[in-house]
């Protein structure tokens, strides 16, 4: 294409992008429809990718073709292997897209659109797509090597030991965070609860199938799977109109999270190729079809928003869960944004499998902008909601009041109009006996998702079934990260534990598997019953609690990538990840005080502690509130040692007093461009 | 090799051809792209793994040596951090 067309195609694209983002930001008194939010999220992130990621891989990093990769230079045949770059992209954005994603924008749509829109654009295309991209060629030049082995020779060890201990700490929190949103989508409801059982023996069937009966034939086994899981929501409906089965799959809060626990025990230690391998491929076969085609039913339908851009709980007075914007909105939509997460994934298999340098940026930058795209789905799928519906299944009823008409009428009052006739119609629309009070996220992504395919295909007959499926989806994806989740933890566990005693770290021990699986399980599980047994607490402080210790772990991930660049000698250069470093330090540690000591009882845990000791509450409420502020503390407190650690390496190299040495590995000639020129 | 490895020389080939001769057909481009889609697909679903074990051990496809395969990828695996 000739120059001058490229420019003025890029400038087009630069103008429809602001257009874009003006009319969503500007927009007041009408509804605007979602393509705009679609618009302005493409444009932003494809000038971002051409321009801003072009300019990370020429004048920061150096993107050099002619270096071999550790996949090319390691190559086994087994973990590192020189591989197309499409495919590494598609591997790479199926192990980052999780369900956090979803539920972080559906739950800060509460505030509007437009605060969680603006924060998923330029908090992905400055922040997360950047760390991703960044993590993702250090480890690439290191041999591989994971975050927290960068951490412990890049800036110390202390570094190393902080950066183990955060990502212990976020999968346990995830865990108990990601399994109440399983229990509050289930609750109650005989017809997903019966979908998702019959996942369970469709999985060991599908283990069985691929060992025994064809073996390796994954896709094959995966469509099988899918198949039998559509069975089964359909068989959900049946069980749901027939009042003997549907009793006995009806459970209450408490009873669903025992259950869940006891299978995140049994996920743990079964072989993997019985239960864990197989769910883990028919949630990816899930969750990639069913992105794709909410991304199409959104761009075929173009629905229009409901929610406003703005609401009145930008005051911190929220009924979803309470904060003011700042910093709540930036914790609360997380994976979309930034997510420190990302970095395991950028420094475990994906730099593996990298085959160029030059790869990275398309791998690492640009499978974030999938993610964030992901994000704006949610946020469109929870927007298209009539608010007063919104609010209806997403308030707890410690806050709207027991039974609809209560709900209805305190809803109402806040400007959102909904009636208890019109929830109940939803309600049976959609197979379920209530819609509300169904905290969480998942079900109000599941009804905007419903709404979304049922106007798209099928028609209003067949949105029970669209939101079942969205339920089955969300459920899926989740028990999937709870198994894989408990079995990495305990790994993590067992390689500590056995620098103690050398038997608990052999990881096929099975005294020692069944001892590290009941600890992490029960570490998880006690997050999750305070926030099934906490009428007050549960996602409201939970979610909060996962998104500050994802968004550490994040400053954990930056903080390394600013201590090599300035080792790397590219100081001119280091704002690129020192300003989403500043951004997340300022919003983590601001989170993390109002968690801990904010004076109102919906905000700050101690306070909620106080609160409950003086309506002399149950102790072991008292108790979980003074635990989630000590782990939020220590959690603040270790990351605050890695940053001034990371800033005396950086002052001492900067004023000359240390002599700058990264731990790359030499320079090796890429045979590949050699055999290319041939 | 077996069909996922074959369809990895496949695409190394194809891609080198079609940078000598300058392009791709319409036709050539959906192909491609039908190919790297279910290449992916093979790479995420460990189809091409297995595909590279069965050539690094000399077996063919069996029970016995799908077992011996998800022995050696479990631990790794297992260890395989999944995302938020």
């Amino acid at each position: 294409m000739p120059k001058i067309l490229r420019v003025l195609l890029w400038i087009g694209v630069s103008l429809l992008g602001a257009l874009a983002l003006a009319t969503i930001a500007f927009h007041r008194g009408e509804q605007i429809n979602a393509l705009w939010l679609v618009v302005a999220s493409v444009a932003t992130y494809a000038v971002a990718y051409r321009f801003y990621s072009s300019f990370i891989s020429a004048k920061l990093l150096a993107l050099d073709p002619l270096r071999a990769t550790p996949a090319e230079r390691l190559d086994n045949g087994r973990d590192f292997l020189p591989t197309n770059k499409w495919v590494v992209f598609g591997h790479h954005f199926a192990a980052i897209a999780g369900p956090g994603p979803l539920v972080g924008p559906v739950l800060a749509a509460q505030f509007g659109y437009l605060p969680g829109t603006l924060w998923i654009i330029a908090g992905a295309v400055l922040g997360g797509c950047v760390q991703d991209f960044v993590i993702l060629l250090f480890s690439v030049r290191r041999d591989g090597k994971s975050l927290t082995e960068m951490a412990k020779t890049e800036i110390g060890r202390v570094g190393g030991i902080v950066a183990y201990i955060a990502v212990l700490s976020i999968i346990v929190i995830l865990l108990g965070a990601t399994a109440l949103i399983v229990v509050n989508a289930l609750k109650s409801s005989p017809w997903g609860t019966f979908t998702i059982a019959m996942t369970m023996p469709i999985a060991v069937l599908m283990g069985v199938y691929l060992r025994r009966i064809r073996p390796g034939k994954v896709l094959e086994t995966s469509l099988l799977g899918f198949v039998l899981v559509l069975a089964a929501i359909v068989g959900g409906q049946w069980v749901s109109e027939a009042p003997a089965w549907a009793a006995i799959f009806t459970f209450t809060a408490p009873t669903l999270a025992v259950l869940i626990i006891i299978y995140g025990f049994a996920a743990s230690s079964l072989p993997v190729w019985l239960l864990l391998a197989p769910r883990d491929y028919l949630s990816t076969f899930v969750k990639l079809g069913t992105i794709s085609l909410l991304a199409a039913g959104i761009v075929a339908l173009r629905p229009s928003l409901h929610m406003p851009p703005l609401t009145r709980f930008t005051d911190g007075t929220g009924p979803v869960f309470a904060g003011t914007i700042f910093p709540f909105a930036f914790i609360t939509v997380a994976c979309g944004a930034i997510s420190g997460f990302h970095s395991l994934i950028s420094s475990g298999t994906t730099p593996k499998l990298i085959r160029r340098e030059t790869e990275t940026r398309l791998v690492g930058y640009g499978g974030m902008l999938a993610e964030s795209m992901v994000a704006i789905m949610a946020m469109i799928a929870a927007s298209v909601l009539q608010p007063g519906v919104y609010f209806a299944v997403n308030s707890p009823a410690g806050i709207v009041g027991q039974g609809p008409d209560a709900a209805a009428a305190m809803i109402s009052s806040w400007g959102f109009p909904v009636t208890a006739a019109q929830m109940a119609t939803l309600a049976h629309a959609v197979g379920e006996q209530t819609l509300y009070n169904r905290t969480g996220g998942a079900p109000a992504f599941a009804v905007g998702m419903a709404q979304i395919f049922s106007n798209t295909l099928g028609g209003h007959a067949l949105m029970a079934l669209w939101y079942h499926f969205a339920i089955m989806f969300e459920a899926l994806f989740i028990l999937t990260i709870i198994d894989a989740g408990t079995r990495v933890g305990r790994f993590m566990l067992q390689d500590a534990l056995g620098h103690i005693w050398k038997p608990l770290g052999r990881t096929s021990w099975y005294p020692s598997i069944l001892f590290t699986s009941a600890i992490i399980v029960a570490a998880w599980g006690n997050f999750l019953w305070q926030g099934v047994k906490d009428p007050l607490g549960g996602i409201n402080s939970l979610w909060p609690l996962f998104g500050i210790c994802n968004q550490l772990l994040a400053t954990v991930a930056l903080c390394v990538a600013t201590v090599i660049i300035v080792k790397m000698n590219r100081i001119r250069y280091v704002w690129v990840t020192l300003i989403p470093l500043s951004w997340l330090v300022a919003v983590t540690f601001t989170a993390s005080w109002h968690k801990v000591l904010d004076t109102n009882p919906r905000v700050g845990f101690l306070a909620h502690a106080r609160q409950l000791a003086v309506a002399h509450a149950n102790p072991r409420l008292i108790f979980n509130d003074r635990l989630d502020a000590a782990v939020t503390g220590a959690l603040v407190v270790l990351v605050a040692i890695i940053l001034i650690e990371s800033s005396l390496e950086c002052v001492q190299i900067i004023s000359g007093n240390k002599t700058p040495a990264t731990k790359e590995a030499p320079f090796v000639m890429t045979r590949m461009a050699v055999e290319e020129r041939a | 090799m077996n069909s996922s490895g074959g369809a990895g020389a496949a695409r190394e080939t194809m891609e080198i051809d079609n940078r000598k001769s300058g392009g791709y057909s319409l036709v050539a481009k959906i192909r491609r792209s039908c190919r790297l889609v279910a290449a992916a697909l093979a790479e995420i679903f460990d189809e091409s793994a297995y595909g590279r074990f069965l050539d690094r051990a000399e077996l063919q496809s069996s029970v016995s040596a799908y077992a011996a395969f998800q022995k050696e990828n479990e631990q790794v695996k297992a260890r395989r951090p999944r995302c938020c």
